[in-house]
C-alpha cells in the first residue's frame, strides 16, 4: 500500500496553522477591574476551574490546529494507493495460464511437493474450472519460454492435460518471454493471464515491464498467482575458477548464501581424473564464502565440477570449471648438436634449467632428452612441448612437427650453426612464426625488456624482468617480418630491434622461435639469471595455458553454446554428465543447449576432446528468496489498470467540519453544569 | 488646633441615619410588634411605660384600670437583657452596586455600607425607643471614632451609635472570627449580639468563634448582607475581579462561571449556616437591594 499526494504544494499552506497558535498566544486578559465582595467564592470556583479550563484550552488550540492542518492537508488532495489485479471477480475473454518452470520452482515446499509441482497443479485446476468452450492455452517460461499448446483451445480440460505433462527446467526465469507467447497467442483479443509464479529473484519481475505495458495496451489481465514457500537459506556455489600459476595452483570456489544464519557446508572438489579434494566452507548470512583447494602437481586438464552439500534446490549445489593440464609437463628435448663433453652438449644448460635438482618429481617438467633420430618417439597424447636445438635436417620430421603442435602441443626452436635458412625454412615453413634470412653477427647486443603484459612475461613483472636486459647477443638469425593475421608475433627483441624470440599459434598449439643457440654458443643467455625461470615459465605457458588442450567454453543451462568446427571435421559428438546431447553443426559452428549445469565434452568420435564446456545455471535462479511483486510493478507499468486508488479528501474535510463545530462548542460559555448538581446536592 | 469632633458631612449623614432609622422603624411597627426579646422571666423587676411593639401580653391591666396608664411589667431578666450591634466593616463593604468609594464613604441608599448603616441605626433606634441598652462595636473599617460602645440606655447612647456609623467607612481587612472572639469576652452574659456582615470570609475561621458566644449564653443574630448582582454573577462582560481586602485578581469572563459559581456560592454559605446553625444563631438574608424593614422585622422576631 502506498500513500501519495496529488498536489503536495498545497502542503506549504501548512503555515496556516500559526494561525490559532497566534491567536491563542495574543489572547489579552479583561483590564476593567471591579471590587468585588465574594471573592473566597470566586477563588474556591477557579481554582477548581483552573487545571480543567488549560486543558480545555489546550484542547481547543489543538482541535483548532488539527482543524487547519486537515484543511491543509485535504487541499494537497492525498490519495491510498495499492496493487490490485484488474477483474478479481473472475476471467473475462480467453484464458492463458502461465507456468514457472524456472530451476527456482525446484524448491520444496512439503515432503512430496515442490513450488512448481502447487504451480502446475493449481494451473490445471483454474483450467479445469473454466467454462466449456472458453478459449484457453497454457505457456511455460522456465528457460526458454513455450507454449504448452500451440494456439488458444476451446477445451480447457485439454489444456490442464497438457500443462500436467509439463516439466521443469534448470533454466531461468524467462517471464518477459512467457508474457510476450501468451500475448501473441491472445493475438489481441484481450482476455485474462494467470501467472503461476513464486516471483524468486531480483531479476525477472523487472525484465518482465515491457511485456506488462504491451498486455495492457491490448486489454489483457494479468492476474499473479503466487505459490508460498516457507522463508529458507539456500546455497549455491557461484564460482570455481582455477587459479593462475606456473605449475600447480589452486580451485577458488565461492559459496553464496541466501539465507539468514551462517553455515559451514562440506565442498568436494572432483578433478576431471576422478581426485575427489573435500574441504568445508564458512559462509556468512546473506553472502559468500571463499575457499581454496590445492590441486595436485600433477592432473590432467578438462574440467572439474565443485560440489557443496545443501539439501535445497540441489541442482546449483554444482559447479564445473575448467582445469589446465597441470602438473609435470613432459618435454622433449632433442638435441640437435651434443659435443664431446655434456658440458659442450647444445641442451646442457636448457636441461639443468628444466630440471635443476635433476627431476624427480621435485619439480614440474620432465625433460626427456634425446638425438634428432628419436624425435619418432614425440607422442602428442605424452608430450607437451618439445625442444628441438639446433638440428641440422627437419625435413623428416616436418608432418610430425606440425601434427603434434595442430593437435595443441608447444614447439620450440632454437637455432644454432646446424642450422640453415634454406633448410628450415623449407620444412618448417608452415609453422615457423617467420621465414629465417641469414645468420647476423653481433657485438654483444643487449635486449630490449619485454612486454609485462604479456602472458609469457606477466610472472616477471613484479620482479626479474630486468634480467631479460643482461642478455647479450653475439649471434641471431635475421627473420622476415611476420606477417599480419598470421597469429605470429615478437616476444623478445635486441635493443637494436631484431628479433630474438617470436611466437605464432598454429592450430591448437604454439610455436617459439629463439634465433639464437640454446647454449653459450652464440649468447650468455644461459649464464643470466633469468635463464632458468624463463625456461620453467615458457614450458608452463607452452604446456598448460598457451596450448595443448582443447578449447574451453562456459554456457549456461538453457542458453546456446557454439564450437567452432575445425576443417574437415564433419562429424562431432557433444557428451554431458547424462550421455550425449542433441547437437547441430551450421555455419562452421556447432551448436547445442545445455538443459543441466555439468561438464560437457565435444569431440570427434575417437579423438581427444576438441571442447570442452563447462555449463552452469543462472545465478539469480539460486536466490529463491522473494523477489519484486509481480503486481507492484504492474501497478508501476499500468496504473490505471492495476493500481486502486481510494482519495480521502472529502472524509478529512468531514472531520473538520465535525472539529469546527466541536471547537465551537468547546469556545462558547461554558456553564460548568456538571458541577452545579454536585454542589446542589 | 484640634479637630472637631464632628465635621459637617458626619452631622448631615447623622441626621440622614437617624431619619432612615426612624423609617424603617415605623415601617415595622406598621406591620409587626415583636420585640428584640425573645425570652421571659419569673422575677419581677419595674414598670415601663408602653411602647409601640411591646408585647400586650405584658401589660399590667390592674395599673391601666386603676390610672388610666399603659404599663409594661418587666421582668429582671428583660431588665438586663443588652443588645450589641457588630458591624463588619472591613474594606469588602465597599462591594456591590454603587459601593466603590474607596476614599470615601459609600451613600446611605442603594449600597452595601449604607444597607448595613441603616439597618444597625434602626435597630438602635429601635432599642432607644423601648429604653433598652444597645452598644456596638465595629470590626476593621476606617475613620471609627469609637470601635467599641457598651450597651446602654438613653438618648446620648443614641447619638453615639448614630455618630459612629455616619462617620465610619469600610476599610481593611477584617478577622471576622477574632472579632466575634473580642465580642465573647465584651458581651455580658444573657446578651443580644447582631451581627451585620457579607460574611465574605471562609466559614472555617470564623464559624467556631460564633459557637463560643454561644457558650456565653449570648443570643447571636446574623444579618447577612447580598449584593444581588455578586450573588449571581451578573455581569456582562469580562472583568478583573479583586478585594478591596487585598489579594491578587482575578480577571475572568462571568459567562463562563455564572453556574460554577452559583453552585459554589451555596455550598460555601450552607457551610456557614452550618456554623451558625451549630451556635443557635439566628440567620437573616438582606438583599441590600430591598428596604431595611424586612430584615430588621425578622430580627426582632428572633431572626
Amino acid at each position: 500500500m502506498d500513500f501519495g499526494l496529488l498536489v503536495p504544494a498545497a502542503l506549504g499552506l501548512g503555515v496556516l496553522v500559526a494561525g490559532p497558535l497566534l491567536a491563542h498566544l495574543s489572547r489579552r486578559p479583561p483590564r476593567e477591574d471591579l471590587p468585588f465582595g465574594l471573592m473566597p467564592v470566586l477563588r474556591r470556583v477557579v481554582r477548581r476551574v483552573r487545571r480543567r479550563r488549560r486543558l480545555d484550552d489546550l484542547l481547543l488550540l489543538l482541535l483548532r490546529a488539527l482543524l487547519v492542518l486537515l484543511a491543509v492537508f485535504a487541499a494537497s488532495r492525498p490519495e491510498l494507493r495499492w496493487p490490485t489485479p484488474p477483474d478479481p471477480e473472475g476471467p473475462q475473454g480467453p484464458v492463458v495460464v502461465l507456468l514457472d518452470t524456472s530451476f527456482s520452482m525446484d524448491l520444496r515446499t512439503g515432503p512430496s511437493s515442490t513450488r512448481f509441482s502447487e504451480a502446475r497443479a493449481a494451473a490445471a485446476a483454474l483450467l479445469r474450472a473454466l467454462p466449456e468452450g472458453t478459449p484457453s492455452g497454457a505457456v511455460t517460461f522456465g528457460g526458454t519460454a513455450a507454449r504448452v499448446v500451440p494456439a488458444l483451445q476451446a477445451d480447457p480440460g485439454a489444456v490442464a492435460v497438457q500443462v500436467e505433462a509439463a516439466l521443469r527446467s534448470d533454466g531461468p526465469t524467462d517471464l518477459a518471454g512467457g508474457l510476450r507467447e501468451a500475448r501473441r497467442m491472445l493475438d489481441g483479443k484481450g482476455g485474462t493471464l494467470y501467472l503461476f509464479t513464486d516471483e524468486a529473484g531480483p531479476v525477472a519481475v523487472p525484465a518482465a515491464e515491457e511485456e506488462i505495458r504491451l498486455l495492457g495496451a491490448q486489454g489483457a489481465a494479468l492476474i499473479p498467482k503466487v505459490i508460498p514457500a516457507p522463508v529458507i537459506g539456500n546455497l549455491a556455489i557461484v564460482e570455481a575458477r582455477y587459479g593462475e600459476g606456473v605449475e600447480g595452483g589452486s580451485v577458488r570456489v565461492v559459496v553464496r548464501s541466501y539465507g539468514e544464519t551462517p553455515v559451514e557446508v562440506p565442498l568436494a572438489v572432483t578433478l576431471p581424473d576422478g581426485t575427489v579434494i573435500r574441504a568445508f566452507v564458512e559462509v556468512p548470512p546473506d553472502g559468500t564464502g571463499e575457499e581454496r583447494v590445492t590441486v595436485p602437481r600433477v592432473t590432467d586438464g578438462g574440467v572439474g565440477v565443485a560440489q557443496i552439500d545443501d539439501p535445497l534446490l540441489p541442482a546449483d549445489n554444482l559447479l564445473a570449471f575448467h582445469l589446465p593440464r597441470v602438473g609435470a609437463s613432459r618435454v622433449l628435448v632433442v638435441d640437435g648438436d651434443p659435443g664431446p663433453t655434456p658440458t659442450a652438449s647444445e641442451v646442457y644448460f636448457l636441461e639443468r634449467a628444466l630440471a635443476p635438482w635433476g627431476g624427480g618429481g621435485r619439480v614440474g617438467v620432465l625433460p626427456e632428452v634425446v638425438a634428432p633420430s628419436s624425435l619418432e618417439a614425440l607422442d602428442p597424447e605424452r608430450h607437451r612441448v618439445v625442444f628441438l636445438a639446433n638440428l641440422p635436417d627437419l625435413a623428416p620430421h616436418a608432418a610430425r612437427l606440425t601434427d603434434f603442435v595442430q593437435r595443441g602441443g608447444g614447439l620450440v626452436l632454437s637455432l644454432g650453426e646446424n642450422t640453415t635458412a634454406e633448410a628450415t625454412n623449407a620444412a618448417l615453413g608452415a609453422l615457423l612464426p617467420a621465414p629465417l634470412r641469414e645468420v647476423r653477427s653481433l657485438d654483444g647486443a643487449p635486449t630490449a625488456l619485454p612486454d609485462a603484459a604479456h602472458p609469457l612475461f606477466a610472472p616477471f613483472s613484479r620482479g626479474g624482468r630486468a634480467g631479460f636486459a643482461r642478455v647479450r647477443w653475439a649471434r641471431l638469425f635475421t627473420t622476415d617480418p611476420p606477417a599480419p593475421g598470421d597469429g605470429a608475433e615478437v616476444l623478445l627483441r635486441t635493443e637494436g630491434g631484431i628479433p630474438v624470440l617470436l611466437s605464432r599459434a598454429v592450430g591448437r598449439g604454439r610455436v617459439v622461435l629463439l634465433t639464437s643457440t640454446m647454449d653459450l654458443g652464440w649468447s650468455d643467455f644461459p649464464l643470466q639469471a633469468v635463464y632458468m625461470p624463463f625456461v620453467q615459465r615458457l614450458v608452463g605457458w607452452l604446456g598448460a595455458d598457451a596450448g595443448g588442450n582443447a578449447l574451453r567454453l562456459d554456457g549456461v543451462v538453457g542458453a546456446p553454446v557454439g564450437v567452432p568446427v575445425p576443417d574437415g571435421v564433419d562429424e562431432l559428438v557433444v557428451r554431458g554428465d547424462d550421455g550425449p546431447v542433441p547437437a547441430a553443426i551450421r555455419g562452421g559452428e556447432l551448436r547445442f543447449t545445455p538443459s543441466r549445469a555439468g561438464a560437457y565434452r565435444v569431440e570427434v568420435p575417437g579423438a581427444p576432446p576438441l571442447a570442452w564446456a563447462a555449463v552452469r545455471l543462472d545465478a539469480a535462479e539460486s536466490d529463491v528468496r522473494a523477489g519484486p511483486p509481480l503486481l507492484e510493478t504492474a501497478a508501476r507499468v499500468d496504473p490505471e489498470r492495476y493500481l486502486r486508488r481510494v482519495r480521502f479528501a472529502p472524509w478529512l474535510l468531514g472531520a473538520a467540519a465535525l472539529l469546527f463545530l466541536v471547537s465551537l462548542a468547546l469556545a462558547g460559555p461554558r456553564t460548568d453544569a456538571g458541577k452545579d448538581g454536585q454542589h446542589a446536592a | 488646633m484640634n479637630t472637631p469632633p464632628w465635621d459637617a458631612a458626619v452631622l448631615a449623614r447623622i441626621a440622614s441615619l437617624e431619619l432612615r432609622a426612624r423609617r424603617a422603624v415605623e415601617g415595622v411597627l406598621h406591620g409587626h410588634h415583636g420585640s428584640v426579646r425573645t425570652t421571659s422571666a419569673l422575677e419581677f423587676a419595674d414598670y415601663k411605660e408602653y411602647a409601640p411593639g411591646d408585647p400586650i401580653k405584658d401589660l399590667d391591666w390592674r395599673v391601666m384600670g386603676r390610672s388610666d396608664r399603659l404599663v409594661i411589667r418587666r421582668h429582671r431578666a428583660e431588665a438586663e437583657l443588652a443588645t450589641t450591634l457588630v458591624l463588619d466593616a472591613s474594606g469588602d463593604g465597599a462591594t456591590g452596586r454603587g459601593g466603590a468609594h474607596p476614599r470615601g464613604r459609600p451613600p446611605l441608599d442603594g449600597t452595601r455600607w449604607g444597607s448595613a448603616v441603616v439597618f444597625c441605626a434602626a435597630l438602635a433606634w429601635w432599642l432607644e425607643r423601648h429604653q433598652e441598652p444597645v452598644g456596638l462595636l465595629v470590626l476593621g473599617g476606617g475613620d471609627v471614632r469609637w470601635s467599641w460602645l457598651p450597651p446602654a440606655t438613653g438618648r446620648a447612647q443614641l447619638v453615639r451609635v448614630l455618630g459612629v456609623l455616619a462617620g465610619a467607612r469600610p476599610a481593611g481587612r477584617t478577622d471576622l472570627g477574632a472579632g466575634l472572639r473580642s465580642l465573647g469576652a465584651r458581651l455580658p452574659r444573657r446578651s443580644v449580639a447582631v451581627l451585620v456582615s457579607d460574611l465574605a470570609q471562609e466559614p472555617a475561621e470564623w464559624g467556631p468563634a460564633a459557637a463560643t458566644l454561644r457558650a456565653r449564653r449570648a443570643d447571636l443574630r446574623v444579618v447577612h448582607l447580598i449584593d444581588r448582582a455578586e450573588w449571581g454573577l451578573d455581569f456582562d462582560r469580562p472583568l478583573r475581579f479583586f478585594s478591596p481586602e487585598g489579594g491578587a485578581p482575578l480577571p475572568e469572563d462571568p459567562a463562563e462561571l455564572r453556574a460554577a459559581f452559583v453552585a459554589e456560592r451555596d455550598a460555601f454559605f450552607a457551610e456557614a449556616r452550618g456554623h451558625l446553625s451549630a451556635a443557635e444563631a439566628g440567620y437573616v438574608p438582606f438583599f441590600t437591594d430591598t428596604p431595611v424593614e424586612q430584615p430588621l422585622a425578622r430580627v426582632l422576631a428572633g431572626g
